[in-house]
């Protein structure tokens, strides 16, 4: 069931997400945002390589650091961008998506960045526009360059993916950060755990790959990595957990929980994090932290992204080059 | 196309050659490889949309969809604007096939509840004397099984089978496709088999405690057709249904978040398309229907949870049943007997189009025509133009129908 419009192995024409996405395009990836996050730590953090590409961010439902990190990303690649976050969505009445996306197009971008509630919003678009489509994240399916910029930091840590144990903790059944982690970690060889209260385990996640555990304890036992999601308050209503003090008390991550990992376990969260309902203060404030770094880290992956994605986008029109990777090259733009 | 063309009576069973003086009365020369020879069928569940929708189809279009697709009695769903649950409305549907003047007939089916509310029962004998030979809950199920109950015993005051859509609306709400593996993948709210399933027994009960006749649909899943298998070793006179999208399609089609895939149930996994299909051939299911429901191009080119459910299937259901009958290794006869004595017997129309007759004049209809009609319909690897209906018009009910496909 491979998705032809997706990355695939060949060139990175859209990011739709990471189901069957091979490992060696997820390593692609990696490696060229080790060269983007090295233009990042200079003083004068730009460089031309996608000058005179035009990006629409595209953000039909709230984001923060999602489109703050593409913003970034796109700025440090000189690319020239716009931002359009309407406020009401077309899930609400007015002008269809289709409506809203074409006009867009009729802008001609090159790239069109879209975060949306609808699950394959992005497919969508990608099969009815001519341009290139990144998702940022659509409903409860995927967000495939939060999973990218999670994988970077945690090879950035351990010095390698395949063999790791990796533990993703909350929300599996309702959360795109899980569902595209998953897809990316097993194709890179890491052993997966899943773990949450019943009611937030979707049916059948095992045959996605990954370990399911319905208490927090035992997944956490001789972890690598600990991934804690947000637990969103508003799902109160949906009879998911029956509140944020007793979620906390059997599936927030505590000290005490966290002496099950490996001595040397991370801690992650996509955030914005909920402290004291899915994880302690101490332990999001801690020395096994890597929050921040991953908000760092997610615009250096969102850079190799959206330079993978344009350079495939210009071989396609016969303008492309082989393929500048390294700082020096891009310096030169393309 | 070199293989033999048949005659299908369902009525009989028999199956026979195409002659040479049959195919020559219809007009088909040999080019046009005439292959289906059968009555026209009745489709037991289509929803109109006039009044009130006729942006996606009147029922003048409707009715021309049915005579191309080979169809001669179409059941009407009641939720229309408004609901046909009192006498006007039912003539309203009734008499909109006459202005298309093809022959087909419309019987529209009642709305079981005032306004489809699901709290106060439908004038069922004034709907009856309009000519209702059924009552529905238009595709809406009933929430509360102690009106359920109500509406059951009273409609078997008037000898009326009860339609109901078999599942439990609480767990199905807002899902998008089978609970599973590919759902989760997919990122896809789920319904759990235990929706249909519940369903079947909840209404299965209700017949067993009120004696009412139900019929259910559409039945979509392996669970569902064996909870149907259950309430009526109980005893329970319990008809069902499916739809033909369910026959053809499966939920990995969704992989595309097209919104032309989308129906309401989602459609079923690949081990539920086989169970139906056993289901067709061993006699479990009683009838096929089109399911058909028009909508706008608009209203499916979306994001796919809010596309309009529903397919535009009517004109293509000879080409619909040639394909499934090919994908699924069902024998045509066992699908035209449910597009024909299976929903004329629900109906009280037992021998409805029975007589095989003698062809005088001809008119063909062809999906060709189909120009500014509603088209929400996937592509199924069938040229639809390609589809031939001869109609026989010196008699309106009973004339032979040739397909060419």
């Amino acid at each position: 069931m491979m998705d032809p419009m997706n990355a695939g192995g060949g060139p990175l024409r859209h990011l739709l997400g990471l189901d069957n996405v091979p490992a060696e395009t997820i390593q692609l990836i990696l490696d060229q945002a080790i060269h983007m996050k090295d233009i990042m730590s200079r003083p004068f953090k730009k460089v031309p390589a996608m000058r005179g590409t035009t990006v629409v961010n595209f953000f039909v439902e709230p984001s923060t650091r999602t489109r703050i990190s593409f913003a970034l990303a796109e700025k440090h690649l000189s690319a020239d961008t716009v931002s359009f976050s309407p406020s009401t969505s077309s899930l609400s009445k007015g002008e269809t998506l289709l409506d809203t996306a074409r006009n867009l197009e009729a802008m001609q971008p090159d790239i069109l960045v879209i975060r949306h509630r609808a699950t394959g919003a992005p497919h969508f678009l990608a099969r009815a526009l001519n341009c290139s489509v990144v998702n940022a994240g659509d409903g409860i399916h995927e967000h495939p360059t939060q999973a990218l910029l999670d994988l970077f930091t945690i090879r950035e840590s351990k010095g390698r993916l395949a063999g790791l144990k990796v533990v993703i903790a909350g929300d599996i059944a309702h959360s795109r950060v899980a569902r595209s982690n998953i897809f990316g970690m097993v194709s890179c060889g890491i052993d997966v755990r899943v773990a949450g209260p019943r009611t937030m385990l979707p049916q059948g996640i095992e045959n996605l790959g990954v370990k399911v555990f319905d208490r927090l304890e035992p997944a956490v036992e001789g972890a690598d990595v600990v991934m804690m999601l947000r637990i969103q308050r508003e799902r109160l209503g949906e009879a998911l957990f029956p509140s944020a003090r007793e979620y906390f008390r059997f599936f927030g991550l505590t000290n005490d929980v966290l002496s099950l990992a490996d001595k040397d376990a991370i801690v992650m969260h996509p955030g914005p994090i909920n402290r004291c309902v899915e994880i302690d203060h101490d332990i999001a404030d801690g020395p096994r932290s890597v929050i921040l770094d991953q908000v760092t880290n997610g615009i250096a992956v969102r850079m190799a992204v959206l330079h993978l994605v344009n350079q495939a986008r210009l071989e396609a029109r016969g303008v492309g080059t082989g393929g500048p990777t390294s700082v020096e090259a891009m310096e030169e733009g393309t | 196309m070199s293989e033999q063309g048949k005659v299908l009576n369902p009525f009989s069973g028999e199956v026979s050659d195409i002659t040479q003086e049959l195919s020559a009365k219809l007009g088909a020369d040999d080019t046009e490889g005439l292959r289906y020879v059968a009555p026209p069928l009745v489709d037991l569940v289509a929803y109109p949309q006039e009044p009130g929708n006729e942006h996606r189809e009147t029922l003048e279009e409707l009715a021309r969809a049915a005579q191309i697709g080979g169809v001669g009695l179409v059941g009407l769903m009641p939720d229309v604007t408004p609901v046909a649950d009192h006498d006007g409305v039912v003539r309203t549907l009734r008499d909109g096939a006459a202005t298309a003047e093809t022959g087909v007939e419309f019987i529209p089916h009642g709305a079981l509840s005032v306004g489809l509310g699901h709290e106060d029962i439908a004038p069922m004998g004034e709907l009856k004397a309009a000519g209702v030979r059924m009552v529905t809950d238009g595709g809406q199920p009933i929430k509360n099984t102690g009106f359920m109950r109500r509406v059951l015993e009273y409609a078997r005051n008037f000898d009326l089978p009860v339609l109901m859509r078999p599942m439990d609306p609480y767990l199905s709400a807002g899902g998008l496709a089978p609970e599973g593996p590919i759902a989760t993948r997919f990122g896809l709210p789920p319904v759990p088999d235990a929706s249909e399933r519940l369903g079947v027994l909840r209404a299965g009960e209700m017949a067993l405690l009120t004696g009412a006749e139900v019929v259910l649909f559409p039945v979509v899943t392996e669970q569902g057709l064996d909870a149907l298998q259950a309430v009526r070793s109980r005893g329970a006179r319990v008809r069902a249904g499916t739809a033909l999208p369910y026959l053809l399609w499966n939920v990995n089609h969704l992989q595309s978040y097209d919104g032309l895939y989308r129906v309401d149930p989602p459609l079923s996994r690949i081990s539920d398309v086989e169970a139906l299909a056993e289901a067709v051939r061993n006699g479990t299911i009683d009838f096929v229907a089109s399911g058909h429901r028009a909508v706008n191009a608009s209203e499916k080119e979306t994001e796919l949870p809010i596309a309009e459910p529903g397919m535009a299937s009517m004109a293509h259901i000879w080409t619909l049943l040639h394909q499934i009958s090919v994908e699924q290794n069902i024998p045509v006869m066992d699908l035209v007997k449910c597009m024909t004595v299976g929903p004329a017997k629900i109906l009280g129309l037992d021998s409805w189009g029975a007589q095989l007759g003698v062809v005088d004049s001809v008119s063909p209809q062809s999906a060709g025509e189909l120009k500014g009609m509603a088209r929400n319909m996937p592509d199924f690897g069938v040229d639809n133009e390609r589809l031939r209906v001869l109609w026989d018009t010196t008699t309106s009910r009973a004339g032979i129908i040739g397909a060419t496909v």
